[in-house]
């Protein structure tokens, strides 16, 4: 298969709320490659989360409208389909997992039946394959004991077992993508680097692409080739890992880096600070969106849209007045 | 049971002494947790002693029993010179008005149903602090001083704010007494990236302009790194490590640290001198710990010693400050 | 101002319509609810007898909205009862946890045991003023379940860090529970007191049936139309308009109540 794939174009995602319209995606594209895994980066109500949900087609209807866009998995637009025909493609070629595990499980089946389950959605195996694979799977993704777990219950598990489960699930049917939202916010430290070696494993064993969301720049990191930086709702900078945390160039980028306290920073060092607080989504600003926070903000700013400006190849940002190159 | 040693424990410029705190809990089938066993820790008048630890090594329930909120089941914790657990009433009252704190979830810390004025002025009501004009002013004045525009925010209520907002208004509470010591328990946990930044700043810039002593508790070692003068690490209701936060970072002693530290993903990974090792197995569950060292059971170099005998905290010899309870200290 | 949806405005108006009728009772110009008459029985509807007459000649419009005389008392009378001591005990329950809150519950366990009919049969037995007997029985009826929302409300606020903040600043239990919690319970407690009020008005009426309420003379909506069932086919006026009035009346007080729920709900939603 040539060409990427996951190719995003010019996505909207609008919700009609009593007030108004809030516009939490807002024109965002991007490609991804088999197997790579691409990070999308952003603080709260940058849209990150539906951007994610907006993929693989999970968004609350009652107020949610695919406002604009393509989703291209494999040539296929997404935006296009039914939703029986999107159950086809949830679990088996694209699958989900989310930030809290113990909600995404079910308190009142075994795990080991909830695996069964998503495998006779999608597959042919029998129940009692199933099972079988069902153990397997545990294995693979490291729980001790697999086949007396299988058994068990999730709220008698950890958070990082649980964590383990979730992946388990999503990995059944072997999906070409796998969207973590968050996968280890609410996991402490160690777990998460456990958790985070585990899908690099995994996701180097079964050639999946990877689409990670976090707001820790340190994860983004450690684990992705691509970045994408997100800002009410729209990309503003997009590179190879190394660009990003190197060369920014978008006005944001480079402040958000330089507020994170990292673990490598010298003690006591005082945080360079972004003052305010993000912009409104249902009436938000004309220009770069960034601007009234910005403290490199020239007029036009204020009045127009930043394009999308190259800096070297696969490196784009959306800004005025940049970080200037060195 | 064998205690833990109070060897790291100054003698004299302690602002807070508390040693030996045991708290357990009664968790479902009747078992017992003990949240806290036998964790003795002073803090100097004007630092900032950060506290780390996971899921479950009891560094919130040490915030709350020094404050003894409620008090430790066994323990005894010296304030400002007077016994903090034997004191009751007004006595009691005024050992509180040193010792505010700050919580974790912007929203939860603040009662929905009052308004912001509200909020900041209680500590100074229930203390009967001044006339209800002067009251007004000092509760103006703290929240200016958080950066906060009481004349325009005073009215609103919590669900009104963002987080970050929320938390200045949390700080400015804490402040209005002017207390001597400030417990903040994880503070910017709940907060974004660039939001925490304005409110660790805050938090140092009052420390400095309020003469405060602190408590810092977080997950975060970044973020506890960046604040803090010394820094504990708590594993399991134990205290494993004590040190300068420089000689912490650039040379832990107890293998826990070590774990601790390699797991958190750096912005530079490039600068990592070594692949850091993986962190083996999961914490046990505190319904049952391991015999001896509470770490032993994922350490790479426990021994047979390790099951036997619970590790006194000592000295490190070549490292003024830098305390471990462990029996072979890397 | 906030606009109100067109049902709950209606309902409201009905609602304040009908207080005002059996508050002003004695004053308006309406029949002598007692006075029977033979030449009248089983009048149809007329002019000078909006709702007719019943089998004794009796105004049907007067002795209705007497009725809701009684059916209002009864129904606020132990709501109230209900809320102030079912709220009293909830709140201990939850705040204070340990011994008093075993035993509170188990108290609780053991009025909910019995029928309420049963309950109140019993209590109605004992000589005194009945409407007191018919208030205070009830009463001790919705006490329970009012210490049971209320325990459950405490206790979600009481893990609230704002009560920390407020006992770590040195405020005493009392001053805590009023200043803190109260503001936060009064919403719940307030949904839950017009919801007793509504089935406070159709229980009343359900014991006034059985005899159980404030006897004669005085026109009870129940008793009205256990009267009146005789003549059903002849003269269902008489039966009709108290039960039209109590369907009414009790559709009104769900519709607000469920408004007030919905107001307290967006309220913590936007949080």
């Amino acid at each position: 298969m040539t060409g990427p794939l996951l190719e995003v174009d010019d996505l909207q995602t609008h919700f009609h709320l009593p007030h108004g319209t809030l516009r939490a995606v807002d024109g965002v594209s991007f490609t991804l490659d088999a197997g790579r895994t691409l990070g999308i980066v952003g603080e709260s109500g940058s849209g990150k989360s539906v951007l994610a949900r907006s993929i693989i087609g999970l968004l609350p209807m009652a107020q949610a409208r695919k406002a604009g866009g393509r989703v291209l998995f494999a040539g296929r637009d997404l935006r296009q389909l039914s939703e029986g025909q999107m159950r086809q493609v949830r679990g088996r070629e694209i699958a989900m997992i989310f930030q809290d595990p113990l909600t995404s499980l079910n308190p009142v089946l075994t795990i080991g039946r909830q695996i069964v389950q998503v495998l006779r959605q999608h597959t042919d195996l029998s129940t009692a394959a199933a099972k079988v694979r069902a153990v397997e799977l545990l294995n693979e993704v490291g729980i001790p004991d697999p086949k007396q777990r299988a058994g068990e219950y999730a709220h008698r598990m950890s958070g990082g077992m649980r964590q383990r489960i979730v992946i388990a699930i999503a990995l059944a049917c072997n999906p070409r993508l796998l969207i973590a939202d968050e996968p280890t916010t609410a996991l402490d430290v160690t777990v998460q680097a456990q958790i985070l070696d585990l899908l690099r494993r995994l996701q180097d064993r079964h050639a999946m692409a990877l689409i990670l969301i976090t707001h820790n720049l340190g994860v983004v990191a450690e684990m992705c080739d691509d970045v994408a930086v997100m800002y009410a709702g729209r990309i503003v900078e997009q590179a190879p890992v190394g660009d990003i945390l190197e060369r920014p160039r978008m006005r944001y980028t480079h402040a958000l880096l330089q507020s994170v306290p990292d673990i490598d920073n010298p003690s006591h060092a005082r945080l360079p600070v972004i003052p305010g607080q993000p912009p409104n989504l249902i009436s938000p600003p004309v220009g770069c969106r960034f601007a009234p926070r910005c403290g490199f903000r020239q007029d036009r700013c204020d009045t127009d849209m930043p394009p999308h400006s190259e800096a070297g190849a696969h490196h784009r940002f959306a800004c005025f007045n940049p970080v200037p190159e060195h | 049971m064998a205690g833990s040693g109070t060897a790291h424990l100054q003698r004299e410029g302690a602002l807070l002494s508390a040693h030996n705190l045991v708290r357990t809990y009664k968790a479902k089938g009747g078992r017992r947790v003990q949240a806290l066993s036998d964790v003795s820790l002073d803090i100097v008048a004007g630092e900032t002693l950060g506290v780390v630890g996971e899921s479950g090594s009891g560094k919130s329930t040490l915030a709350r029993a020094i404050m003894a909120l409620p008090a430790p089941d066994s323990g005894a914790v010296a304030f400002d010179g007077a016994d903090m657990l034997a004191a009751r009433g007004a006595g009691l009252r005024s050992l509180r008005h040193r010792m505010q704190m700050v919580f974790q979830d912007p929203l939860s810390s603040l009662n929905p149903a009052h308004r912001i004025l509200d909020i900041v002025e209680m500590p100074l009501l229930v203390a009967g602090r001044g006339t209800a004009a002067e009251r007004r002013r000092i509760v103006l004045e703290t929240l200016g001083r958080v950066g906060l525009d009481g004349e325009q925010i005073g009215h609103r209520r919590p669900y009104e704010l963002s987080g970050g907002q929320c938390q200045r208004v949390s700080i400015a509470r804490a402040l209005v007494l002017r207390p001597r010591l400030l417990v903040c328990d994880e503070p910017v946990s709940a907060l974004d990236v660039s939001v925490q930044a304005q409110v660790l700043n805050l938090l140092e810039d009052t420390k400095a302009a309020f003469a405060l002593t602190m408590l810092f508790i977080s997950h975060d070692l970044g973020v506890v790194k960046s604040i803090s003068d010394r820094v504990a690490v708590m594993y399991l209701g134990k205290l494993c490590e004590i040190a300068p936060t420089d000689s912490l970072y650039a040379a832990p002693r107890h293998p826990y640290t070590t774990t601790l530290l390699a797991a958190v993903p750096s912005l530079k990974p490039r600068q990592r001198t070594q692949q850091p090792q993986m962190p083996r197995g999961e914490t046990p569950s505190p319904l049952d710990v391991p015999s001896g060292c509470r770490f032993r059971t994922r350490c790479p170099a426990a021994t047979e010693r390790c099951a036997r005998e619970e590790p006194q905290i000592r000295a490190i010899e070549d490292t003024p400050g830098h305390f471990v309870a462990c029996h072979h200290p890397g | 101002m906030r606009r109100y949806p067109l049902p709950v405005v209606v309902s409201l108006a009905w609602l304040v319509l009908v207080a005002l009728a059996t508050l002003l009772a004695a004053w308006l110009p309406m029949q002598d609810p007692t006075k029977q008459s033979l030449l009248n029985m089983l009048a149809p509807p007329s002019l000078e007898r909006w709702f007719g007459a019943d089998s004794l000649g009796r105004d049907v419009f007067s002795r209705t909205i007497h009725g809701f005389r009684i059916s209002f008392a009864v129904s606020f009378g132990a709501a109230a009862v209900g809320l102030v001591f079912g709220g009293a005990l909830g709140i201990c329950a939850g705040y204070f946890r340990g011994w008093s809150e075993r035993m509170i519950l188990i108290g609780v366990n053991i009025v909910l045991a019995f029928p309420p009919l049963v309950l109140i049969i019993a209590m109605v037995a004992y000589p005194g003023e009945a409407l007191l007997k018919v208030v205070l029985a009830l009463g001790i009826v919705y006490i329970p379940t009012v210490t049971r929302v209320a325990r459950a409300n405490t206790l979600l606020f009481s893990e609230k860090e704002f009560v920390t903040a407020a006992r770590a600043a040195g405020m005493s239990d009392a001053r805590l529970i009023v200043r803190e919690l109260l503001p936060n319970l009064v919403p719940v407690l307030l949904t839950y007191f017009l919801l007793l009020v509504a089935v406070g008005v159709l229980a009343e009426a359900g014991l006034s049936y059985l005899g159980l309420s404030v006897p004669p003379p005085v026109p009870t909506l129940g008793q009205m139309m256990a009267s009146e069932q005789a003549n059903a086919l002849e003269a269902p006026h008489a039966i009709f308009f108290p039960a039209g009035m109590l369907f009414l009346t009790i559709f009104a007080l769900n519709l607000v109540g469920e408004e007030v729920q919905r107001r307290i709900d967006d309220r913590a939603g936007t949080a």
